[in-house]
């Protein structure tokens, strides 16, 4: 027998709240986001494909909603102004930088990938935090799996420079 | 292959993301090199910096009730729990019966 919506969605709401409010920032848009996903996704039930992927569908469902909320649409020029073929930009820096990253504390990193763009920020949660492999982050971001490699790599040397900047400054 | 197109794969490498002969070529390379060793060492410490903050943010109660319980009163119910009600009518009014002595 086929699992029902809500065997599939509940044991999402967690991750999908963690995320949400990564995204938003803010506790009632992060409830708005959420409850607006679920509403969705239960309404397009009939339209996803058993077999297929449901989380990356979730997830796919909540960052359109959030793209087209508010905040979405303000953080959302960011993509579009932000080339995905320049190049891959590696940091080269030594050992303090690693020393940097081991003794930082959580709210350290929290507020540096709260200050990354939101196209850097989200795929950086779904690859370290969900544990999405490429396929999920494609399908969840709609992309091409060659864009997740360059946008992670280019989200990863972001935050390592965010991590710098606020050590200088 | 150049030590800067290794550095550039470093990411998927980490991911686990090559395919099985490129993970077997990435290995020795990062073990005999320097920069790629040190680079993916930074690599690590990020990703523990960042997984450090995995399930920050959490739903209050509330929330979490009142979303997951309206998705429980609109999702349609398996055969045994649609007729549920009426099977704990039937069974009620049985024992009522039996007590009264009806039956």
């Amino acid at each position: 027998m086929e699992a029902t919506f809500e065997e599939l969605a509940t044991p999402l709401f967690d991750q999908l709240y963690n995320f949400a409010y990564w995204l938003t920032q803010n506790q009632p848009e992060a409830e708005d986001l959420v409850q607006e996903t679920y509403v969705k996704a239960l309404r397009g039930f009939r339209s996803f494909q058993p077999g297929t992927n449901f989380r990356a569908w979730m997830y796919k469902i909540l960052r359109n909603t959030f793209l087209t909320s508010r905040t979405g649409l303000s953080a959302k020029t960011y993509v579009e102004l932000d080339s995905e073929e320049s190049s891959t930009v590696l940091s080269h820096t030594a050992t303090p930088e690693t020393i940097l990253i081991q003794s930082s504390s959580r709210q350290f990193v929290r507020d540096c990938l709260a200050d990354l763009p939101v196209h850097f920020r989200e795929i950086l949660l779904l690859c370290e935090m969900e544990e999405m492999s490429y396929q999920e982050i494609a399908e969840a971001l709609g992309i091409p799996i060659g864009t997740v490699m360059s946008r992670l790599s280019r989200a990863r040397s972001a935050l390592k420079a965010e991590m710098r900047k606020r050590v200088k400054s | 292959m150049m030590p800067d197109a290794w550095l550039a794969k470093l990411d998927v490498y980490l991911d686990g993301e090559l395919n099985s002969d490129e993970m077997l070529a990435a290995d020795t390379h990062v073990r005999n090199c320097p920069e790629c060793s040190a680079e993916l060492v930074r690599l690590v410490h990020l990703r523990r910096a960042v997984r450090a903050n995995h399930d920050l943010y959490k739903a209050s109660p509330e929330f979490r009730r009142k979303v997951l319980g309206s998705v429980s009163a609109k999702t349609p119910q398996g055969p045994i729990a649609k007729w549920y009600p009426a099977l704990a009518s039937a069974v009620l009014i049985a024992l009522v019966a039996i007590t009264l002595g009806i039956l």
